[in-house]
């Protein structure tokens, strides 16, 4: 697990209306900042160093980076806002 | 949730690879658990579902007609430049339903003594302890937790394979080395009902390819595509698909969409550890030419049994023991899929009008009307159209795995 310091003004951002459930993503993250439970992929904000391997690999667009913190993104495995991703 | 609290072999995932590795170390008599982390085997599935021949699948396990999609009699190929390469040839392979496969193996390992459990996911493992592993059980729908111990763990995780990273593993994608896919279930007719149908090159999607794979008993088609993972921004999987799908049938129904990653690295470089073996997809036991991995999966997860029966009757299970099953995989398929990884990362690099020479001499040798000198002056002139990209292409090739 890398420990750098967290860039505090970005959030990776999960469209659940348009996540698929394929959990592709979850081996590609080198922090293991994703995870599968059940058909639910959970976002480890804590973990996320924000490099954009799981946002070019989704193969429905649905991870996005934005910068900034919505409030209801803080804390571990948080449900991101559906209506900020692009 | 696991009946036991000590097990001789803990499988995780119950996929082909896992649910045949487990099969055969329970028919060995073996004390096995084959946990599954979803609630019914094989849902959702998450591939194309086309496969080998028959008396491949007959090597390993009693060909059941129930998962039987489509007879496969031939391949189409669309390349670039209007090219469209067709082969006819029985039985080259068969279009499964993965869903019904993957129970029916799973049903085998039962059958054969394993004992299977869905909702249970593994999440985490521990170093080796007094020559066991311990596990860390949760049952999905309560959260409820406990822990397990086995004296050999193998992973079976498929393409998320968090397993080898819990046990230090370097089991994670490297972009591009892992294919970004998206299928579409679509109720339609594919015109040739027998025929996996391509489309790779320029004019389609380089870094891959889109495509049309007829299940004959559903009535449906899976349209897919998928690719070495994009640079940001690029077209995504999905939007590709979908402009197939408008194209090929637009007033088809849209039955079912499905995705997921597709390891095309080849094998991993290392992928066992004491008392810790990977097979299948999460080894990377995946087809990186075609991406096809249902076959390897479950060769790679013969030879994982095989291995592991062979450390138990040795009584060693370490690394260095296990490290043989790596070899007997690389020897039996992985070095032919480093040679097909080769010819892979060629086609892709060739600039547009080389590949369109490649596909014509391609097409010349399917067809079998392609004499020598004809072929000889195709491939100077794809050589000569590679140009700066010959260089690197040739490096590409003969680089050491």
């Amino acid at each position: 697990m890398s420990a750098g310091p967290k860039k505090p003004n970005k959030t990776l951002v999960l469209d659940r209306a348009t996540c698929i459930s394929c959990a592709g993503c979850v081996g590609t993250c080198p922090d293991l900042a994703l995870d599968m439970y059940g058909l639910d992929l959970q976002v480890f904000q804590e973990k996320c160093t924000y490099c954009t391997i799981c946002v070019r690999f989704c193969p429905v667009g649905a991870l996005s980076i934005i910068k900034g913190i919505p409030s209801q993104a803080a804390g571990p495995a948080a449900a991101a806002p559906a209506s900020a991703a692009a | 949730m696991p009946a036991a609290s000590t097990y001789d072999v803990v499988v995780i995932g119950a996929g082909p690879s896992g649910s045949l590795c487990a099969r055969n170390l329970a028919a060995r008599g073996y004390h096995v658990l084959l946990a599954e982390k979803r609630p019914v085997v094989g849902i959702p599935v998450r591939c194309g579902e086309a496969t080998g021949r028959r008396a491949r699948l007959s090597q390993f396990m009693k060909v059941n007609e129930d998962y039987i999609e489509t007879d496969l009699n031939g391949v189409i190929l669309n390349g670039p430049g209007g090219i469209s390469v067709r082969y006819d040839h029985d039985d080259i392979g068969l279009m499964l339903d993965r869903g019904l496969f993957d129970q029916d193996v799973a049903r085998q390992a039962q059958a054969a003594g394993a004992e299977l459990c869905v909702d249970t996911r593994i999440e985490g493992i521990s170093p080796v302890k007094d020559g066991m592993r311990e596990l860390i059980v949760v049952h999905e729908p309560t959260k409820a937790r406990s822990i397990i111990k086995a004296s050999m763990v193998v992973g079976a995780d498929g393409a998320e394979a968090l397993s080898g990273r819990w046990v230090g593993l370097k089991t994670r994608h490297l972009p591009p080395q892992v294919c970004s896919a998206i299928e579409l279930r679509v109720a339609a007719m594919d015109p040739n009902p027998h025929h996996l149908t391509f489309w790779q090159g320029y004019d389609s999607i380089n870094k891959g390819y889109v495509w049309v794979f007829p299940k004959m008993k559903s009535g449906v088609v899976n349209l897919g595509s998928g690719a070495l993972t994009p640079k940001l921004g690029e077209k995504n999987m999905y939007d590709l698909s979908m402009e197939y799908k408008r194209r090929l049938f637009p007033d088809a129904d849209l039955v079912e969409v499905h995705g997921g990653a597709v390891p095309v690295s080849g094998n991993l470089a290392e992928y066992v550890a004491d008392r810790f073996a990977l097979c299948g997809d999460a080894a990377h036991h995946t087809n990186p030419l075609t991406g096809g991995g249902i076959m390897s999966g479950i060769l790679g997860g013969e030879l994982c049994s095989r291995w592991i029966d062979a450390g138990f009757r040795g009584g060693d299970l370490s690394r260095s023991f296990l490290a043989q099953y790596q070899v007997d995989c690389w020897e039996k398929f992985g070095k032919n899929h480093r040679y097909q990884m080769r010819i892979r990362d060629f086609v892709v690099e060739l600039p547009r009008e080389a590949q369109i020479a490649f596909y014509a001499i391609f097409k010349g040798m399917v067809d079998g009307d392609l004499s020598l000198p004809a072929k000889i002056a195709g491939y100077a002139r794809m050589l000569g159209l590679a140009g700066k990209n010959w260089t690197a292409t040739k490096k590409a090739f003969f680089a050491r795995a």
